[in-house]
């Protein structure tokens, strides 16, 4: 399986998923620069976190008209799997990719530690090694990771189950308290109609090995190899 | 008006026929030649260059009471014009020594002149444009001595006028050429005004920011072309647009939350709520201020502001 890790201008994350990639589940994997017009030799595509162009504006509002983004929409909408993690996240809801908007944590900080997650769809190309209702540890690292939808959408978010994480407590309740920044919904990580198309706030590459505290994210890189493979 | 049949085309522009009587459209093309159209290529928007600053410099010309065949830009492109007779002489005005002049004097480059010297030259492809005397024009029969007399007249007018008007835009006026022609009886200033057909040299670097980039191969033509544009349209139709970037309304303000929390505890008690958003101010150029709206409108719904989560409204100063 072969991933692209697309690289912009304040990416800080790029090498994380990168060396995840190629050294804990030994998959091919290349940057893939920002003026790249043609992604279609990949399978996967990881929007990675940072501040893409200072996140100037808003996050990832001057990023979504990149030259890669065009190819990346073009690729989405071939069924291309794209997962887009914190900035990468803002990125594909600025890029119209995703439906919603991020405002700022209503504690007004920026936040950077590990959170729980309960999995709220584990029948998608993202959590298919997942149980339904599965608890994972994976931190969050983010000053804008306050989810908001329409209320129109969010009501479909939930029948379609394109809700796939919800912010919970170790025992997989999940409740204001356990909401880390005032996400509508305690949302943590959205698909689109498809589910090719993955966002999510907390950081799956940063809990991919024991000597980083949890593996949890790992299930996440598992489910979409799982599905590639499938796929054939 | 509504643009009609093409009635010519020459090597940098089109001339199309309008249903108002005695009107051309002159749409200006992107291409470029040299050298007689030895040389050939592309500038990409040097149309678009050509078209506004003609208008701009005709207007000014106008203004100042020398007759032009020019009535307005129609499009980003295209200006309206009187049609007119033209009479085939290219009159050159020169400041400084350039081109075939240093070579003809025998000056080096950008020597200064005396005082600004007026030629004659044939508007022939075939002849090569070749240099003409007063008793070539009377053996051709090309003018007559009086028209000549207020063809190198007028252009000497334009040269006073335009070469502070460059000036004050940070830009030598090294020489320029002009064509006129004959509308009911009397001669107009026609063509067009660009750097197709001037030498513009910056002020302080004395960087070429003309055709010379392009007929010499020194690169950057686009770029020079449209810095010359720029800096003439400063003061042309230059506005403020004022753009401020509120929450949507029912959308939750986190900061102007912290900040109505933190009035209250100062005693403001008067404050019902705080939403705070982003103020953009932005200079915009060469476009009506009906248009400019239109423009940064756009601007916001794509890239300013957050239609999911944010409101936005427009002010404009001219």
């Amino acid at each position: 399986m072969k991933f692209g890790v697309v690289v912009f201008p304040g990416s800080n994350c790029e090498a994380d998923c990168y060396y995840v990639v190629d050294k804990v589940l030994r998959e091919d994997v290349d940057y893939v620069w920002h003026r790249e017009t043609d992604v279609s030799s990949y399978d996967c595509l990881i929007l990675p976190g940072g501040f893409s162009y200072g996140d100037y504006l808003r996050c990832g509002a001057i990023a979504r008209f990149s030259p890669v983004m065009e190819a990346v929409a073009d690729f989405a909408s071939r069924g291309g799997l794209v997962i887009g993690i914190c900035n990468g996240f803002q990125i594909l809801l600025e890029a119209g990719l995703l439906p919603g908007a991020m405002l700022r944590n209503t504690c007004l900080r920026f936040i950077c530690r590990f959170v729980h997650l309960r999995v709220e769809n584990a029948d998608t190309p993202w959590t298919n090694r997942a149980s339904l209702g599965q608890v994972l540890r994976i931190p969050i690292a983010h000053n804008e990771g306050n989810y908001v939808v329409d209320p129109e959408t969010y009501r479909r978010l939930e029948e379609e189950g394109r809700i796939i994480l919800r912010y919970c407590d170790p025992e997989g309740e999940v409740t204001q308290e356990a909401n880390p920044n005032g996400a509508m919904g305690n949302i943590a990580g959205i698909c689109n109609e498809g589910f090719n198309v993955f966002g999510l706030m907390p950081h799956p590459e940063r809990a991919s090995e024991e000597i980083l505290g949890s593996t949890d994210g790992l299930v996440i890189w598992e489910s979409v190899m799982a599905y590639n493979r499938e796929k054939g | 008006m509504e643009k009609k049949e093409l009635i010519s085309e020459g090597k940098s522009k089109r001339i199309y026929a309008t249903d108002q009587p005695g009107q051309i459209i002159l749409e200006f093309k992107d291409e470029a030649s040299a050298f007689d159209g030895k040389k050939k290529g592309i500038i990409p928007g040097k149309g678009r260059v050509n078209a506004r600053m003609s208008d701009i410099v005709f207007r000014q010309l106008e203004k100042r009471g020398i007759r032009t065949h020019h009535l307005r830009l129609v499009s980003e492109s295209e200006t309206l014009a009187w049609r007119l007779d033209m009479i085939p002489i290219e009159v050159a005005v020169r400041n400084y020594a350039a081109g075939s002049l240093a070579e003809r004097l025998g000056y080096p480059e950008r020597t200064e002149l005396k005082s600004p010297l007026v030629e004659f030259y044939y508007k022939n492809d075939r002849l090569g444009d070749p240099l003409l005397t007063r008793e070539h024009i009377r053996e051709l029969g090309l003018a007559k001595d009086e028209q000549l007399d207020e063809m190198a007249s007028t252009a000497l007018r334009v040269n006073e006028i335009l070469r502070p008007f460059f000036e004050a835009r940070g830009l030598i006026l090294a020489d320029f050429k002009l064509e006129f022609g004959m509308r009911e009886g009397k001669m107009l200033l026609g063509d067009e005004f660009s750097p197709d057909v001037c030498r513009l040299w910056d002020a302080e670097t004395l960087e070429i920011m003309d055709k010379d980039r392009f007929r010499r191969d020194l690169g950057g033509v686009e770029e020079a072309y449209a810095e010359v544009l720029r800096r003439i349209m400063e003061e042309e139709t230059g506005m403020t647009v004022y753009v401020y970037v509120t929450p949507k309304k029912g959308v939750l303000d986190p900061a102007g939350q912290a900040a109505l929390g933190a009035l209250k505890s100062l005693g403001f008690d008067e404050v019902g709520d705080v939403r705070i958003g982003k103020y953009i101010v932005l200079k915009v150029q060469g476009v009506e201020a009906e248009r400019a709206t239109e423009r940064v409108r756009e601007m916001c719904e794509r890239l300013l502001a957050n239609p999911v989560i944010e409101d936005f409204r427009v002010e404009i100063q001219e």
